[in-house]
């Protein structure tokens, strides 16, 4: 990371700026007359929580919102956006967070999909040689004729920045970039994106990691709650003073974890085999142990066999080969209900879809699972009066902001939706809890509250399964360390052994062979 | 084609529920307004036609309690759907449900009628009329369960197979075929079997006061049980329900099993409160009438009971309609679906609203 090299002429011209710029939601105000600026060759970062209007502001853009008030300037000249396809004419390209690709078309032909061509036939011996020529100037190996399921997420993503550059795009807008990628390859399209922006082009960078805009911004705006912060130079700003700006108040970076002794082994995976819903092997023989008090978590990148393997555990995927004790006995096999009823809690990795039930009142959510259990029933009925009681107390001590416990679960925002959740599986007292990337799309507000959570129930000799993406997470949680490549364990490391450097070559399924 | 107006589509805010009321209520009117043009445009006078319509439904005493006993098995099979659709199980078998409740019911008659006192043999009517409706409704739940076979399917096939079944047994001397008949209808079932009257002067039954009843009992079961709770969570996200582990397999089989129960006893009532004999003719489908009333009522069991009364009207006030002014009664069949539309349509549109958008220039 090191020294910020500012890699191009900070005051080169305006290529873009917007004018108070006002996007509604209603009752929300995404955007609160937002004015921004990027000039050519520079990269500017878009910083903020989530629900800070980042993206909306982005899309604004791009052609795909049309805001309610204000202007965007395209090169000084007002310019009417009412299209992607007007973006892209004009030269605005951007790679969303989910990609917009056709799996099983080539690179090449998802590159040349949807372009207007002159004339009917698309002209491929011109569009491969393009293509190749572009490759080689950054340097990056991607075959044309690859399929798109074949490539690897980083792969894919690089197919999404061709397309925009084989547009000739001037303004490249990237939404949160390397959430799918591993800490390398992170790397690797940063120092992509400085050569881009050393040749001219702009590059928007929107992300809500300090240590990315530190790395590789040259100015960076910060947004919070709709409304525009300031627009800083990167350099001359240090990395709390943004975070106090994202936030609004001091952050503390790393929750402390406290020595403890690590009890008996709770939780024992040997030899687990799973499908995944395409009924390919997915999970290839894991094993793995847990113990009291300790926090196991699991590094890889996204689709590794990590949600296929949490799925097991809880009961909702078959175990196809292998078994899995709960304090000795073996609850593979064994129905999702039952399993829960032995005392596993689990955070599951999507809150909406497989947490929650957004139709349902807060109250509601929070016995989810747990209706039959005294004392939420008495005899035949749902006992209201106890079920209020531990809903309003959970409000309390989660600090859940809502008007009430009756209030319809889907309004709330995705940390107090994922705090519910934490509510719920914590306050069924369990003795085991699985938790699928529990921090996903969280403010770092709400991270810091869930990390002290796990802490505390670890303290409590709760043994922990943390599955996450997030390596920093992952870092600052666990005990030890399971690095997960294509369904199978590679290694486990203890924390305090931990090199960053490591792991991560592990999540790209390089087992140290070399050197040392 | 709106962005060139300067409009977009986006989401309402929730409407006050007073002016949720108003609307479906406009959308009813809107729905008789509709049915009054069809009226129109084949010949007839549509205010004459709902005048009598509205008269032989509500006109008097005798009218009114009439409506009601039309209005039973409606509201018993639409509470069989309310069940079923909040869980997001969509049972099409109320009809053949109500069927074999009929059925059953008859068959419990036959072989206990000579042994027992008239109130044990009415418990053992009804027992019989709510078990064979749920057996049907569990056999396709179970179906469900194990073989993954879909619900719809299995109850739209199901109807078939036990309306067939039905037949087989009236076209018969050998079984159920009236030895003093022809027609495809059992012979009258002896007075001590029938349901008992509420008032003398009408046919109102037992079964209405059943039928009020157990929505009042269906209402409770949603909203304060466990087991209702699991049926909304169900109806409302499958993937949490699973991921929570409350065992769906039992939950659907279960449904099905009261859902059909509920529909079986309005075959019973029909049988033994209306018709006093079993023939094809105790249900001009009601078990889908009980589809649309459930819809239209937005699956809550309390609005069942008014809609079911309104159908139950309908039905009613247009038996005299040929006699009165010519127009055949299968006019409410039209008035019943446009009721269904204009209310689900109202009900989405509801949901979003226009905007202007204002001009970026």
């Amino acid at each position: 990371m090191g020294e910020n090299i500012t890699s191009s002429d900070a005051h080169g011209p305006i290529l873009l700026e917007t004018r108070k710029l006002t996007k509604l939601f209603p009752p929300v105000v995404a955007n609160d007359a937002i004015d921004f600026e990027i000039r050519k060759g520079e990269i500017h970062c878009l910083l903020g929580e989530n629900g800070a209007g980042k993206t909306t502001l982005a899309e604004c853009l791009f052609g795909f919102y049309i805001p309610d008030q204000g202007e965007i300037l395209w090169k000084g000249e007002k310019a009417k956006l009412s299209s992607p396809s007007e973006a892209m004419k004009i030269g605005i390209g951007m790679v969303h967070q989910h990609f917009m690709l056709v799996d099983t078309h080539t690179v090449l032909e998802n590159i040349l999909l949807g372009r207007d061509t002159p004339g009917l036939l698309l002209d491929e011996k011109a569009a491969r040689k393009r293509i190749t020529e572009l490759c080689e100037q950054y340097s990056v190996n991607l075959d044309p004729d690859a399929l798109i399921w074949q490539l690897s997420v980083g792969e894919q993503q690089w197919v999404e920045i061709l397309k925009a550059l084989y547009e000739g795009v001037e303004l490249l807008i990237l939404d949160e970039p390397t959430a799918v990628l591993t800490p390398q390859e992170s790397e690797r399209l940063f120092s992509i994106l400085k050569s881009m922006s050393r040749e001219g082009l702009s590059i928007i960078f929107i992300t809500h990691k300090l240590n990315e805009v530190m790395q590789v911004s040259d100015r960076v705006t910060v947004l919070r709650k709709g409304k525009k912060v300031d627009t800083v130079t990167t350099w001359e700003i240090s990395k709390a003073d943004l975070a106090r700006m994202m936030v609004g108040r001091d952050v503390v970076f790393r929750v402390k974890r406290e020595e403890i002794e690590r009890g008996r082994s709770i939780l024992e995976i040997h030899d687990v085999q799973t499908y995944n819903d395409l009924g390919l092997l997915s999970v290839h023989g894991v094993n793995l142990t847990v113990h009291e008090g300790e926090i196991l978590g699991v590094a890889g990148v996204a689709g590794n066999g990590q949600k296929e393997l949490f799925e097991a555990l809880i009961g909702v995927r078959e175990v196809r080969k292998g078994e899995i004790f709960l304090k000795g006995e073996v609850i593979s096999g064994k129905s999702a209900g039952y399993i829960r009823s032995k005392g596993v809690a689990h955070i599951p990795g999507d809150r909406i879809k497989e947490g929650l039930v957004m139709d349902f009142t807060i109250a509601e959510n929070m016995i989810l699972g747990y209706e039959w259990n005294k004392p939420f029933r008495i005899g035949l009925q749902l006992n209201n009066k106890s079920i209020r009681s531990f809903a309003e107390e959970s409000m309390s001590s989660y600090d859940i902001a809502a008007p009430s416990i009756d209030h319809i679960t889907g309004n709330l925002s995705g940390g107090n939706l994922q705090k519910v959740v934490l509510a719920r599986e914590i306050g069924s007292a369990p003795a085991v809890i699985i938790a699928n990337q529990p921090c996903r799309g969280l403010d770092v507000g709400v991270i810091e509250y869930v990390h002290n959570q796990f802490l505390k129930l670890r303290g409590e000799g709760v043994g922990i399964l943390l599955f996450s993406e997030d390596l920093e997470e992952i870092l600052t949680l666990s005990d030890r360390i399971a690095v997960i490549f294509q369904g199978e364990i590679l290694e486990v490391i203890d924390t305090d052994k931990a090199v960053l450097q490591k792991i991560g070559l592990l999540m790209a399924g390089v087992k140290e062979t070399q050197d040392a | 084609m709106l962005k060139a107006l300067g409009l977009e589509v986006v989401k309402a805010r929730q409407l006050h529920p007073v002016i949720q009321i108003l609307l479906v209520l406009i959308a009813i009117i809107l729905a008789f307004a509709l049915s009054g043009w069809f009226i129109n445009l084949t010949g007839g006078n549509p205010v004459e036609a709902f005048t009598v319509m509205f008269k032989g439904a509500f006109g008097d005493r005798r009218k009114i309690l009439e409506t009601l006993l039309r209005s039973s098995p409606l509201i018993l099979t639409a509470l069989a759907t309310v069940i079923t659709f909040r869980a997001q199980i969509w049972s099409i078998g109320q009809e053949g449900q109500l069927f074999s409740g009929a059925m059953l019911a008859y068959l419990a008659y036959r072989i206990f009628e000579p042994a027992l006192d008239r109130p044990v043999l009415l418990a053992v009517i009804v027992i019989g009329g709510f078990l064979g409706g749920a057996l049907l409704g569990l056999l396709s739940g179970w179906m469900k369960a194990k073989f993954n076979v879909d619900i719809i399917i299995s109850t739209v096939l199901l109807n078939y197979i036990i309306s067939t079944m039905l037949l087989f047994l009236l076209y018969d001397h050998k079984y159920w075929m009236g030895k003093t008949t022809y027609y495809p209808r059992t012979d009258a079932v002896i007075e001590s079997s029938w349901f008992p009257i509420l008032t003398h002067d009408t046919r109102l039954h037992m079964g209405f006061l059943i039928a009020i009843g157990l929505a009042l009992v269906i209402y409770w079961l949603l909203k304060r049980t466990p087991y209702g709770y699991d049926i909304r969570a169900l109806g409302a996200n499958p993937v949490a329900t699973k991921f929570k582990g409350i065992g769906i397999s039992q939950l659907i089989m279960v449904t099905m099993f009261l859902s059909g129960g509920l529909a079986g006893l309005a075959g019973a009532g029909e049988v033994f409160g209306v018709h006093h004999n079993l023939s094809m003719e105790i249900s001009p489908g009601y078990g889908y009438t009980g589809i649309i009333i459930a819809m239209v009522a937005e699956l809550n069991p309390i609005i069942v009971l008014l809609v079911g009364v309104l159908f139950g009207g309908l039905i009613n006030g247009s038996t005299v309609l040929i006699a009165a002014t010519g127009i055949h009664s299968s006019i409410t069949f039209v008035i019943q679906a446009l009721i269904l539309i204009s209310v689900l349509v109202s009900r989405s549109l509801m949901k979003y609203r226009l905007r202007r958008v204002a001009h970026v220039d």
